[in-house]
């Protein structure tokens, strides 16, 4: 079981995250949302790694805060958080807005993947592999 | 005649923990290299050096593009408090 710290008082969950690309990886930090279907990278990110809108698997379109945003899904070669990697990983691009201080947001398509316990008290995620 | 092509590295940061980093660049993205790690797991480091900054998020990553040559890992994180949007930040 892997266990990842959290501020308690922050508003949101801020994780860290790591992205890798053809050009390399990045470290980031993301919001851990179990109300988002999926999990979502800000393109700015993504193009810095290498890749290409090109690449991407399907268009998108979500509803924000600010109107309709318009994206894409694109397969990643690794993604990393809460302790644990998964390969070819479908991530959701958006441009997300600059000013809340994350990259983006860790969803169920990533969260299912495991056991999650969340103690929001003690700030902690308790993450194990299914089976 | 081949035009010959120049490519100009950005200024890096002397070694700067997280603190002294969130102090030179108060609520600003910043991207990093030579990030020295304390835990993988949690991304907690010990100190970095500063490849580019800006109010915007891509602004430190265009100032660091011409990094990835030298550097494979280039983190980039928000110095400032991280706040909530008032509504979810994306609707299903």
């Amino acid at each position: 079981m892997r266990i990842t710290r959290f501020d308690p008082k922050s508003d949101l969950i801020i994780v860290k995250a790591r992205v890798w690309g053809p050009r390399g990886k990045m470290p980031a930090s993301l919001a851990v949302d179990t109300g988002s279907a999926h999990t979502v990278i800000a393109a700015s990110l993504i193009d810095t790694l290498g890749y290409s809108p090109r690449q991407g698997e399907a268009i998108t379109t979500v509803r924000t805060a600010v109107g309709k945003e318009q994206g894409y899904v694109l397969r990643v070669s690794r993604f990393w958080s809460l302790g644990f990697t998964v390969s070819d990983f479908p991530l959701h691009v958006f441009d997300l807005p600059d000013g809340f201080g994350i990259d983006g947001l860790v969803g169920l398509s990533f969260l299912r993947q495991f056991i999650v316990e969340l103690r929001l008290a003690e700030g902690r995620l308790c993450v194990d592999r299914l089976g | 005649m081949a035009e010959e092509r120049t490519t100009i590295e950005p200024v890096l940061s002397e070694r700067l923990t997280w603190n002294e980093i969130c102090a030179c660049y108060p609520d600003e993205w910043v991207a990093l290299v030579e990030i020295e790690w304390v835990d993988e797991n949690e991304l907690d480091f010990r100190s970095a050096r500063v490849a580019g900054h800006g109010k915007t998020r891509r602004e430190p990553l265009q100032h660091a593009s011409t990094l990835w040559a030298r550097y494979d890992e280039i983190g980039h994180f928000f110095t400032g408090p991280i706040r909530a949007p008032l509504r979810s930040y994306l609707m299903p």
